[in-house]
């Protein structure tokens, strides 16, 4: 049993992180916000529409967009705009509304110029960019990101961060991220925790990084200003509570 | 990535590269086949000519040509021979047993020059034509037969989408073999037996590999509101237009002049 | 063994529009026993580099001498050399392909002509330094187990050929924060037992900080930094310059020095950075 029995309500325009061990279920239950997957028991309602109700479930897919781990397997076409245009094909939208949105989306994450590029040719993060503006292209409220940057080197990593970071401010972007990194995490506004197929704490990043020890027993780390921030207190320095990058751990100490 | 195959697509701008593919297929299809209804010496020029027009005007490099016409070399070479010294006519040479004649010559010439012209007209169709424009040109083509009840447009997707992991598949498959070879098995012998052999640990992590990255796909495609080939709209229509006219009108002029000249003598 | 590149250059596809020069003049020498790390942004000619040492590569120009045998000939002596080096790609796991662990991680001591005792020896051994149950695992299908399981089954068939020399191309890549410090300690574990040389390609510059004790940074397929650890990852301006990242220990350190701390900015594990950070702390209290 991959889940066991999750309550979770996401609003408009939050900024979620989902961490976990590997097998916790995050994977699994990031693919019932979008229908990949339906529950053997309870509910799961977007903007109202019930996942399961076969009438509804190609509007939530137009509402929550996906993006997945491997840039290389998302992409189905052979060049950037083709494969941007791939979402909107599929909703039988009219060529010039494709064309508007194909261009918006790509404009968004920067890779108007590569529009006839074959993307296999693009670096892993501008592979990624592309999978986002795929996702965008179908005007969703709410993206989900299943460990985005896992398989992209430290530049492509920063530039897929920026973006989402940018799509959730600038856009209002509802953004769930699945993340291994806890420095990715300590970057959202809320933090999943899940373990053993259960949301095991729920809270800002702040809240949630205190728990070093809790965290450490559930297999996951710390970010590195985080623990050393607790090691300093450990030997009696006095420091304010939720500091979660070296930038405020650099500032609060001069 | 590192593998440039022979008669790839160059998205470069020439006179070919901006006609529409379901004429420059029509026209590939007739000058490979017209050959066979014109072996006149006169009608060949004419092709022959034509040819080598319609190359200088899609840009493609001379080297290119050159290597795909590597592709058949041994095709050819066989070929030649065996047309050669099986077909019976005037003696031109004796060899013991073996003999060559005037129509084995002129014979084995004909078919090189057929093989030849199938391969660069080819060439130059794949190489001014990007993969999705032959794919929509395809799919318009074979329309009538959707008619009759072919799952034509699942057909184009199946193969625009393999066609576009073709290079993701030859870096995959060369790391598995760089790893196995760092096991202890050499995969690149030359050898051909012991290849073949040796080959036997990469085939079930290509399968593996293949259908993880098929099954990822299927996902991303679900994903992103895929539900079946029919229904969906392209972003790219294809439309004709006064140039593909004043084409299609050449190449079938000079088809007709081909044909002509073959009645004439 | 001795590890000797000299001058190497390699050029892929060469002739072709996709000629593209990886490495272009790499000379590094690693000796028996030592941990090195190699650290560069991505096309800086890691993988190529390593690829050499391991035999799978000829160089265009220069050469690289296992033991002052070319790594590539075709000879019974340079096959032998090679045999002693061990190489494990990014996400080993794609290799699998036996049905059974034992089959595979006994895939590479049987390909060196071993006798089928010795083998199982072999196999047990290299499972238990992955830490895997031997006996619960040995006729598990690869394909159904997790996929930090099927990691370390990997790892352990590339372990079990004994290798003199053992190269890992991002071997935490993937895994979850437990995976990623299970794997590293029993790597640390092995290195520290067997003595052997280890040679660690790694984006993480936390993991080379805690694995290694030596580094070498490469960039547009040349050298540009090669020295202990602690030097050269806290070179915040090199690897700022060469696109990399900067440890956040470090940063963090160099933030408290411009500041008008007295701290040295290698102490780049966190509980160094945070004994550092302390004491220099007390000794501005003490003179406050």
């Amino acid at each position: 049993m991959a889940l066991q029995g999750v309550d979770l309500i996401v609003e408009r325009g939050e900024f979620v992180a989902l961490i976990g061990p590997n097998g916790s279920g995050k994977s699994t239950l990031a693919r019932h916000f979008n229908g990949l997957l339906l529950p053997t028991a309870g509910r799961v309602w977007i903007d109202g529409l019930l996942t399961s109700d076969p009438r509804h479930l190609w509007q939530v897919r137009q509402r929550v967009g996906m993006v997945f781990q491997n840039p290389e397997s998302q992409l189905v076409a052979s060049t950037v705009e083709e494969d941007v245009a791939f979402g909107p094909e599929n909703h039988a939208l009219p060529p010039e509304e494709i064309r508007r949105r194909v261009d918006d989306a790509l404009n968004i994450v920067g890779l108007l110029d590569y529009r006839t590029h074959p993307p296999q040719m693009l670096s892993g993060g501008q592979k990624q960019l592309v999978a986002i503006a795929g996702a965008l292209a179908t005007c969703p409220a709410c993206i989900v990101f299943d460990e985005p940057t896992s398989m992209l080197d430290p530049p492509g990593r920063r530039q897929v961060l920026e973006t989402i970071a940018r799509l959730n401010a600038e856009e209002s972007l509802t953004v769930v991220m699945i993340t291994q990194s806890m420095d990715e995490a300590a970057a959202a506004r809320r933090v999943l925790v899940m373990s053993g197929g259960r949301i095991v704490m729920d809270a800002p990043p702040t809240e949630v990084f205190e728990q070093g020890e809790r965290l450490r027993a559930l297999g996951l780390d710390l970010p590195p200003a985080v623990e050393i921030a607790h090691r300093l207190r450990d030997q009696g320095m006095v420091l304010p509570r939720g500091l979660l990058t070296v930038e405020a751990l650099a500032r609060a100490l001069c | 990535m590192n593998l440039l195959l022979p008669g790839m697509y160059v998205a470069t701008d020439s006179a070919l590269h901006r006609l529409d593919p379901r004429v420059k297929m029509g026209a590939a299809l007739l000058f490979t086949t017209l050959p066979f209804a014109a072996p006149g010496l006169r009608s060949t020029l004419l092709i022959l000519a034509f040819v080598v027009v319609v190359t200088l005007l899609s840009a493609a490099p001379l080297s290119a040509l050159l290597r795909t016409l590597g592709t058949v070399f041994w095709v050819g070479f066989f070929m030649f021979f065996f047309y050669l010294f099986t077909t019976p006519g005037r003696l031109l040479i004796a060899l013991g047993n073996v003999t060559v004649t005037w129509e084995g010559l002129l014979s084995g010439a004909t078919q090189i020059y057929r093989l030849c012209l199938l391969v660069i007209v080819g060439a130059i169709l794949t190489f001014t034509t990007s993969p999705s424009q032959l794919a929509h040109g395809v799919e318009a083509l074979l329309r009538p037969l959707a008619r009759l009840g072919l799952p034509v447009r699942e057909l184009v997707m199946v193969l625009t989408i393999a066609l576009r992991f073709v290079p993701t598949f030859f870096d995959e498959i060369d790391k598995i073999a760089k790893a196995q070879q760092a096991r202890g098995i050499d995969v690149f012998s030359r050898n051909p037996l012991r290849r073949a052999r040796n080959w036997i640990p990469m085939y079930v992590p290509i399968f593996v590999s293949a259908f993880r990255r098929a099954e990822e796909l299927a996902t991303a495609m679900e994903a992103r509101g895929f539900r079946g080939a029919r229904h969906r709209t392209r972003l790219r229509q294809l439309r004709l237009t006064r140039r593909d006219l004043m084409a299609s009108l050449i190449v079938l002029a000079v088809g007709l002049a081909v044909i002509g000249l073959e009645r004439l003598g | 063994m001795l590890i000797q590149v000299e001058h190497l250059v390699h050029t892929y596809a060469p002739g072709t529009p996709l000629e593209r020069m990886a490495l272009r003049g790499v000379s590094v020498e690693i000796g028996a026993g030592e941990r090195v790390g190699i650290l560069g942004p991505t096309g800086s000619g890691k993988s190529t580099l390593v690829q050499h040492v391991a035999g799978l590569l000829v160089p265009t120009a220069g050469r690289i001498l296992l033991d002052g045998v070319a790594a590539h000939e075709r000879t019974a002596v340079a096959s032998a050399r090679r045999r002693r080096v061990g190489l494990a790609f990014q996400y080993p796991e794609a290799q699998i392909f036996e049905q059974t662990v034992f089959r595979e991680v006994a895939f590479g001591p049987r390909n060196l002509g071993l006798e089928e005792s010795e083998v199982a020896i072999r196999v047990r051994w290299a499972l238990e330094v992955v830490g895997l149950d031997t006996t619960v695992m040995q006729e598990r299908v690869p394909f159904t187990l997790s996929g930090g399981e099927m990691r370390r089954v990997a790892l352990a068939s590339i372990l079990a050929m004994q290798p003199e020399v053992l190269i890992l191309d991002e071997p935490t890549a993937g895994l979850d924060p437990r995976g990623r410090r299970g794997l590293l300690d029993r790597v640390q574990a092995w290195q520290e037992e067997t003595g052997l040389t280890l040679i660690l390609v790694s984006h993480s510059l936390e993991e080379l900080a805690r694995v290694v004790e030596r580094v070498v940074v490469l960039e547009g397929g040349k050298v540009i930094a090669d020295g202990a650890v602690r030097r050269v990852l806290s070179d915040a301006q090199l690897l700022r310059a060469a696109g990399l990242d900067v440890p956040q220990p470090v940063a963090l350190l160099q933030a408290l020095r411009e500041a008008g701390w007295s701290v040295r900015t290698d102490r780049m594990l966190p509980e160094e950075t945070a004994a550092e950070i302390a004491r220099a702390w007390r000794c501005l209290e003490g003179r406050a």
